[in-house]
């Protein structure tokens, strides 16, 4: 059988190593390796749209402006509807991170707000209810604060009503609407109409519950229980893209106790809710002290494993096997990292987890044709290591192929196929089955019969 | 031979088991899986929080200033005044004296053998040891997580998850399900600490704090300070406030009530010495305001219209009945004994998590399938082994990640994927060492015997070293990650089980006795070079 002189041409391929190599370094020194926010610190949140077609310049226009170190990416598989927006390194007083991103959440909240018209939809719905209506949802909120007679706070809130009807049309926000109707109590009235009218998109089930509660639309007792109802309006949202657009079929699906009428639940949603055009659908938040940690820890992991590995494998090979495969095993990692580093990919937790595959990874394939080599030295013990490596390597040349390729084919699907994490995890995988393949063909044994020519010979043992 | 089936049977039983058994224990088997998800593929809120010692400490420090001194007065010490001095951990004392005593500032010594004392001249500094500012540390956030265990329990979150983190003062807060972020923000950073103080008489609510000091010189009168007032929403206010009068330590109960219009209110019934200095306040106070203080905002502050005998009353203001609700459990729990800060926060929606399964399935589908493909396309017969193997990995890999316990996560799902991969290679190394073996010339039994043999040492090292990296992710890593590294140390113990075990006992029971059947091992195209 022909054999390919691997050993024989180790020369080329170790320029080609350390040319890859230098440049790796080079990138992961110079371009820097783009941290994600959970290694940063900062915040990252996923928003979701009613409708489509959205342009990411919009929406990073309007963010910037609330925080200009701020990134905005469209999230491909809904396109123009669903963006992942992402701080990194926000100037936080220490201590106050909750209070400061809370803070950006609302002045986000008002950004996302005004793309498709959230206050303006609001203001036709109260438009369309009767002055009653208003009037009921104004009570209970009771946002002047005012103390008197029922029939006192009844008249007043009555009169706002009307006055909110009178005005509405000529309105451009509910702001402006407010200081129409009563100049004097303009915020909080304000904020009043915005209480009173909650997003349907947008509410938590413990708020479905209470406002349900609250109101007891379909007249249940006293200490009206509305878990079930509000179970099944949320989860009929989340069944349909996180967005309901249809409050007429949402009713219908909501399963009623029997006397009570789904009709009532409609009525009820109609003049107490608005709809709402936006939803946030995951936020995070990382003080930058335990992203610097938690960067820690990840390397602290790899070295960790490294030592482990070194150990494990001196003792059952011998100190150069050991020594070769970590260097193969640092050539794999750090030209990964340099791939990283090229496309400026970010790096976070999942992706610690990669690399970590990858340095496994990498050792199962060095590992594999050292065995064979060791096996080979054990049982010839006057052939020549130049050619005992050489044909080790061509014995185990199939397996190594094959089981590449297997790999491969797995990490592909997921670089193609999956969304976004499961892809950033998938990339540095991709390079490292790659580039470990290679080395354990090409850098280990090389590595190996240098240091038992200059430094100890494996063959004495 | 019948043993290994059984080794088979027995370990694919097991993992059903523990796959399909219900978790309520009624005896029948569920339809679904059980196994559990992590909070990124379930949605609801992780929290990493911070205990702030320091605070905890400067809290102990005021608290034993008060103590101290009369725990001294007791035992007949004259004591001056005693002053806390949080910022330097030590209690001050002046003046101190003992009628018939030689060495005043030793007797103070033996009385606190916890404390560190330094005289000067009439001053007695007390320093609290190292032991007792561990003891005072560990205390705050062992308190701090069981309050925060227990107003958690109240919000209704199923199996709520709140662990300290190991030798740290970090408490993790896993809630799936949860939403509602400020809700939580709101439980567990508030202490919970209500007080009642009088409104000083002669002052008036205001907007800034100027307006609210103008009518005495700008300057707060000796004994009172400005509060916050939210008791109107949307209008946040000053008002100036004398010393506490009643904290939630004379409260026997509290629960949610209603006020006479029907609007949401809380209700407290106070103890009996608590009871008597309210009597007493209410009685002598007659038009004053009397403010409701939580966690230094004036929540309240009604004017006090009557003598109240009456232990029991409700706290009324703009409440909703979800504020009353959190507000009962907050004073019922307690006041958290230091600061807490939020370190890390993630709020994920449901549907992510749900995308994320679906997509990762997908992908595990189509590699699973592209891989089998592969296999009985190289390998036909043995292929079709290791394809038998794969499925049996599978199977058991869910049933003891079911059986652990484990929380399958988005890195695990991952991890999963790759275990498929990897448990491939396990088959293909000992596929190519037979075929090595039959070229070689032996015959069919005696080149499977070798090939799992001789590849057996193989995957055992290759496996192993990945074991080791495994196992330092779940040493380091922490949340998702561990996720991983779990279903990675799982799946390399159950690809060697299927891989090396199940695959040789299939060659074994299709050889039989016979030694000279053709294996099939070779690809369907080209040359076959020994059958």
């Amino acid at each position: 059988m022909n054999e390919y002189n691997f050993i024989g041409n180790r020369g080329v391929f170790g320029v080609i190593s350390i040319i890859l190599v230098i440049s790796s370094l080079v990138l992961i020194f110079t371009k820097g390796i783009n941290k994600s926010v959970d290694f940063a610190g900062g915040t990252q949140l996923s928003v979701k749209f009613a409708e489509s077609g959205i342009k990411e310049d919009t929406i990073r226009d309007l963010v910037n402006q609330i925080d200009n170190k701020a990134t905005v990416y469209m999230n491909e598989i809904e396109s123009g509807s669903s963006f992942t927006i992402k701080i990194k390194n926000p100037e936080v007083e220490l201590g106050k991170e909750a209070e400061a991103s809370m803070e950006r959440l609302h002045k986000l909240e008002k950004v996302f707000a005004s793309i498709q018209q959230d206050e303006q939809k609001l203001l036709e719905q109260i438009s369309k209810l009767p002055a009653s209506k208003i009037q009921s949802s104004l009570l209970i909120e009771n946002p002047l604060g005012l103390v008197g007679t029922d029939e006192e706070v009844n008249a007043r809130y009555a009169l706002i009503a009307t006055g909110i009807l009178e005005q509405i049309a000529g309105s451009t926000s509910i702001a402006d609407l407010a200081e129409k109707v009563d100049s004097a109590e303009a915020t909080r009235l304000e904020n009043g109409i915005r209480l009173a009218f909650p997003a349907i998109n947008r509410v938590t089930k413990d708020f479905l519950h209470a406002t349900l509660k609250k109101f007891n639309p379909l007249e249940r007792g006293l200490d009206a229980d509305y878990q079930d109802i509000a179970a099944q309006v949320v989860s009929y949202r989340e069944s349909h893209n996180d967005f309901i657009s249809n409050l007429d079929e949402m009713s219908a699906s909501v399963q009623v106790k029997e006397g009570e009428s789904a009709e009532d639940l409609r009525d009820f949603f109609e003049s107490h809710f608005t709809m709402g055009t936006y939803n946030i659908t995951s936020n995070e938040t990382f003080s930058p002290s335990i992203a610097a940690e938690l960067l820690n820890k990840a390397w602290e992991a790899i070295l960790l494993a490294m030592i482990g590995i070194l150990i494990y494998i001196s003792m059952r090979f011998t100190m150069g096997y050991a020594v070769a495969s970590i260097v193969a095993l640092l050539h794999d990692v750090i030209i990964a990292l340099g791939a990283f580093s090229l496309i400026q990919a970010e790096l976070s937790n999942p992706v610690v987890a990669a690399f970590l595959t990858i340095v496994g990874y990498s050792l199962n394939d060095t590992i594999v044709v050292f065995d064979r080599i060791r096996e080979n030295v054990l049982s010839k013990r006057k052939g020549e290591l130049d050619k005992i490596m050489n044909s080790s390597i061509n014995q185990t040349i199939s397996r190594t192929l094959v089981t590449s390729l297997t790999t491969l084919f797995v990490v592909v699907v997921i670089y193609l196929g999956a969304n976004a994490t499961l892809r950033d995890f998938a990339f540095p995988l991709l390079i490292g089955i790659i580039v470990g393949t290679y080395s354990s063909i090409f850098v280990a044994s090389p590595v190996l019969l240098f240091w038992s020519k200059k430094i100890r010979s494996i063959n004495n043992d | 031979m019948r043993f290994r089936w059984i080794i088979i049977l027995v370990a694919v039983l097991l993992s059903l088991f523990h796959l399909f058994k219900t978790s309520e224990g009624d005896g029948y088997f569920s339809t679904k899986p059980n196994i559990k998800y992590g909070l990124d593929l379930q949605g609801g809120i992780f929290m990493q929080l911070e205990v702030d010692t320091d605070d905890a400490l400067r809290q102990f420090i005021e608290e034993q200033t008060g103590s101290i001194k009369v725990n001294l007065e007791a035992d007949e010490f004259t004591v001056g005044s005693a002053e806390p001095l949080t910022e330097e951990k030590t209690v001050l004392l002046k003046d101190v004296s003992k009628a018939g005593s030689e060495d005043v500032f030793g007797d103070i010594k033996d009385a606190y053998p916890n404390w560190v004392g330094t005289q000067n001249g009439t001053e007695i500094r007390l320093t609290p040891r190292d032991r007792l500012i561990t003891r005072v540390h560990e205390d705050a956030i062992n308190q701090t997580v069981y309050k925060i265990q227990n107003r958690i329990d109240e919000l209704g979150v199923t199996e709520p998850s709140i662990t300290r983190a190991l030798n740290s003062n970090r408490i993790i807060l896993e809630l799936a399900g949860a939403d509602d972020v400020e809700r939580v923000h709101n439980i567990v950073k508030e202490p919970g600490k209500l007080e009642w103080r009088l409104v000083q008489p002669g002052s008036q609510t205001a907007m800034t704090e100027e307006e609210l000091l103008a009518p005495f010189g700008g300057t707060a009168p000796a004994g009172t300070r400005v509060f916050k007032n939210i008791s109107m929403p949307g209008q946040p206010g000053f008002t100036l406030l004398q010393e506490v009068l009643l904290t939630a330590s004379n409260i026997r109960d509290v629960y949610p009530s209603r006020d006479n219009n029907g609007m949401p209110a809380v209700g407290i019934t106070l103890d009996r010495p608590g009871n008597q200095i309210f009597s007493r306040v209410t009685a002598d106070n007659i038009g004053n305001q009397l403010a409701v203080v939580l966690d230094g905002k004036v929540i309240s502050a009604p004017r006090i219209q009557s003598h109240l005998p009456d232990p029991r009353f409700i706290i009324t203001g703009q409440f909703t009945d979800l504020e009353v609700g959190d507000m009962v459990v907050k004073i019922k729990s307690g006041s958290l004994p230091a600061e807490v800060r939020i370190l890390e926060e993630r709020i994920i929606g449901p549907t992510l998590g749900r995308d994320s399964i679906a997509s990762g399935t997908q992908s595990a589908a189509l590699g699973l399938i592209l891989v089998i493909f592969f296999m009985m396309f190289w390998y036909r017969r043995a292929g079709v082994y290791s394809v038998i193997a794969l499925v049996l990995n599978l199977v058991l890999i869910a049933g003891m990640l079911s059986a652990l316990g484990s929380v399958l996560t988005l890195p695990g799902i991952a991890g999963f994927i790759l275990t498929i991969g990897m448990a491939v290679d396990a088959n293909v190394l000992v596929f190519e060492r037979i075929k090595e073996e039959l070229k070689a010339g032996l015959s069919t039994n005696r080149a499977v015997d070798a090939g799992f043999k001789t590849a057996y040492v193989t995957i055992l090292d290759a496996n192993i070293t990945t074991f080791i990296a495994a196992f330092c992710l779940l040493l380091m890593g922490q949340g998702p990650v561990k996720g991983f590294a779990v279903m990675l140390m799982i799946g390399i113990v159950s690809s060697i089980f299927t891989a090396v075990f199940c695959s040789r006992t299939f060659f074994l029971a299709y050889l039989g006795s016979s030694k000279h059947k053709p294996l099939g091992i070779w690809p369907l195209i080209g040359k076959n070079p020994v059958e």
